[in-house]
């Protein structure tokens, strides 16, 4: 931890909002990828009516990508509103 | 199957309603590029010309970027692909929704350092004519490929609406299209391309909207009919929602690697194209940028839920069999359907509105993303290449718009002539390629240098030159140019590498050079790099205190500030 730089906001928010979305997107995504290769017959079973495993875990990660990304908007505004009153 | 083709595909419309198409295409399409030639900015100045004066609020930019991101290749071959391909279709269209996460994160740096070109932006870490030779190379051979593939698309398109088939038509078609474009550009300016973007994802959604609303009243509003019926007419009804089928034809493993190869290239490659960074710019400051990403992701989800509808519709009701033999990549099924729903040969006059509808929209998608791609590649020849390799920055900003408009013409003339010689063969590889090249070339190149402090100048001409050669040899070295009696040469033997999708190999490889030319420039001339202020010691303060330019001090003040307005 570098002392010169003081850290006046400990709050519950992650201090890196697009690293938090990074990883959260991309991990979905590289699990997702790995599903559909590996497992085809399970992504093809049925849960309910004609859909499948895999059209819902579609909807699943579109779904994730948009409440993230909305997340990640507003926790960034306020990280840069917050910077902005310590003083830039 | 012959002759459900001759009924449902657009050319087979009779008389009386190929007029009443053609009529109201042409009722509809001319007010807009006069709109968007007359929307050109009044004076001749050069932030006008490449970012519209950087004003465009989150919401207009959304649906500009919107506009951007769904280009001709992706709304029709999209739909084609889950109408063939099923499962794999629906997840092509998913990674164009998350390769806008891609940009999400791409885009507050990118605003905050945004020039007019890719090349400004990487001037900033490693100025110098060489730095700026390569970007402009790096970003033509992603946007010609790229203008080829649209343009000869929208040729076959306009072709088929206008009820003419055959090569010559064609070749007119894309003339004909690629001149009205060019007008546009080089009298619109961004101006133009933002009017005609927005205008042309308003009409997208709204013709998605009537499609699957139409198409969803035919099977009475159960999806599961719906897909039950596309199932049966894709003519695989088992493994229809089985992964794996777009490669299907491949090896076990070679399949496997392609398909995660193809989903890559998707997610990373679109994030990265150069009129996408170059749309970036056009917002006001960087918290706007990042809010018109995420309002484009909605825009983009709705519209690919949309494609997913439609090409279980257009599987359904056509038949992939049909769509394969019209077109092997499956671009002419959303026309296919629209003719279907419309109801046949002879149709009524709401379903000629359909036709006119859907028709217009793929018209204007072409249209615009050529105008954007245009724009892109031309901002490379005229600011980067001639203003500041060839000039070296003496320039008046009335002749760098000149330039400008005059590269907008000269790459615009290229493409159409591209274009119409490759008439006729498979080019659709070369959208993946472009698409490739992007991934392997600019994306290492942005994230090193947007979050990188010790990245040099010779990593960035690594990274650029290497990802090129890397992601072209291999695409050459590939099955998809030769060996294979798909190939675009049958006959050659070249094809030592596997797989289809390069991306795999050269994106690792390009992140590897950068790093490589970074540490080994680093350590054959430090006493040069601390005399210009890329001593490792500055740039691990400048990390450490949460600011992140560490370029040559002599950037810092124009990186902190907007860009200075006449790009020196």
């Amino acid at each position: 931890m570098d002392p010169h730089t003081p850290r006046l906001h400990h709050g519950p928010r992650p201090r890196h909002p697009g690293m938090t979305f990074a990883v959260v997107n991309g991990s979905a995504f590289g699990a997702h990828l790995l599903l559909a290769c590996a497992a085809d017959a399970f992504m093809a079973r049925r849960v309910w009516g004609e859909a499948t495993v895999g059209m819902l875990a579609l909807l699943l990660q579109g779904s994730l990508l948009v409440w993230t990304a909305v997340r990640y908007d507003r926790h960034a505004d306020e990280r840069r509103a917050s910077q902005g009153q310590v003083g830039c | 199957m012959s002759p459900q083709i001759m009924l449902t595909a657009p050319e087979a419309l009779d008389e009386d309603t190929r007029a009443f198409v053609l009529m109201g295409f042409l009722a509809f399409v001319v007010p807009i590029l006069f709109i968007c030639v007359l929307s050109g900015p009044g004076r001749d100045r050069i932030n006008e010309f490449y970012t519209a004066g950087r004003r465009l609020s989150s919401l207009r930019g959304a649906l500009v970027l919107a506009g951007v991101y769904l280009s001709a290749a992706t709304v029709l071959g999209t739909t084609g692909s889950v109408a063939v391909f099923g499962y794999d279709g629906l997840f092509i269209a998913l990674c164009t929704m998350l390769s806008l996460g891609v940009l999400l994160l791409l885009a507050l740096p990118l605003r905050e350092r945004a020039g007019y070109t890719l090349g400004d932006t990487f001037a900033l870490r490693a100025p110098g004519p060489a730095a700026r030779v390569a970007v402009a190379v790096v970003t033509l051979s992603v946007c010609v490929p790229y203008l080829v593939v649209q343009l000869s698309g929208a040729g076959v398109t306009t072709a088929a609406l206008l009820g003419l088939s055959g090569p010559g038509a064609e070749q007119s078609a894309i003339v004909m299209i690629g001149v009205m474009v060019v007008c546009a550009t080089v009298f619109g300016g961004m101006h133009g391309t933002i009017v005609i973007q927005v205008i042309k994802t308003v009409v997208l959604l709204g013709a998605a909207l009537a499609v699957t609303a139409v198409l969803l009243h035919r099977f009475h509003w159960s999806t599961d009919s719906l897909i039950e019926a596309a199932g049966q007419g894709s003519g695989r009804p088992v493994d229809y929602l089985r992964p794996g089928l777009r490669f299907a034809a491949g090896a076990a493993p070679e399949s496997t690697l392609d398909f995660i190869g193809l989903m890559v290239t998707i997610v990373l490659g679109v994030a990265c194209l150069p009129h996408v960074a170059l749309q970036i710019g056009t917002a006001p400051d960087a918290a706007t940028a990042r809010r018109t990403v995420r309002n484009a992701i909605g825009i983009v989800g709705a519209l690919c839920l949309g494609t997913a509808l439609m090409g279980f519709a257009a599987a359904a009701l056509v038949g992939a069999p049909a769509i394969v033999a019209a077109d092997p990549g499956g671009t002419t099924a959303l026309l296919m359907l629209t003719g279907e729903l419309a109801g046949g040969s002879s149709t009524h006059a709401g379903g000629a509105l359909l036709v006119v509808l859907v028709s217009s929209a793929v018209f204007l998608t072409s249209l615009a993303v050529v105008a954007s791609v245009t724009l892109a590649a031309a901002g490379a020849i005229a600011h980067d290449v001639y203003t500041h390799v060839l000039r070296r920055g003496r320039m008046t900003e009335g002749r760098e718009v000149a330039a400008a408009r005059w590269a907008s013409v000269g790459v615009g003339v290229l493409s159409i002539g591209l274009a119409v010689s490759v008439q006729g063969w498979n080019v659709l590889f070369l959208s993946v390629l472009s698409l490739a090249v992007a991934a392997s070339c600019l994306l290492p190149a942005l994230v090193y240098s947007l979050f990188w402090s010790g990245y040099t100048r010779a990593g960035l001409l690594w990274t650029l030159y290497g990802g090129l050669g890397c992601a072209v040899g291999l695409q050459i070295s590939g099955p998809v140019f030769s060996g294979t009696p798909l190939a675009l040469f049958p006959d050659w033997r070249l094809d030592w590498f596997p797989l289809q999708t390069v991306v795999l190999v050269s994106l690792p490889a390009a992140f590897l050079l950068g790093w490589l030319g970074s540490v080994a420039g680093r350590r054959r001339a430090p006493a040069v790099a601390q005399g210009r202020g890329l001593s490792a010691e500055g740039s691990r303060q400048d990390a450490g205190s949460g600011g992140r330019f560490p370029a040559a001090a002599g950037d810092l003040p124009i990186a902190r500030q907007s860009y200075s307005p006449d790009g020196r």
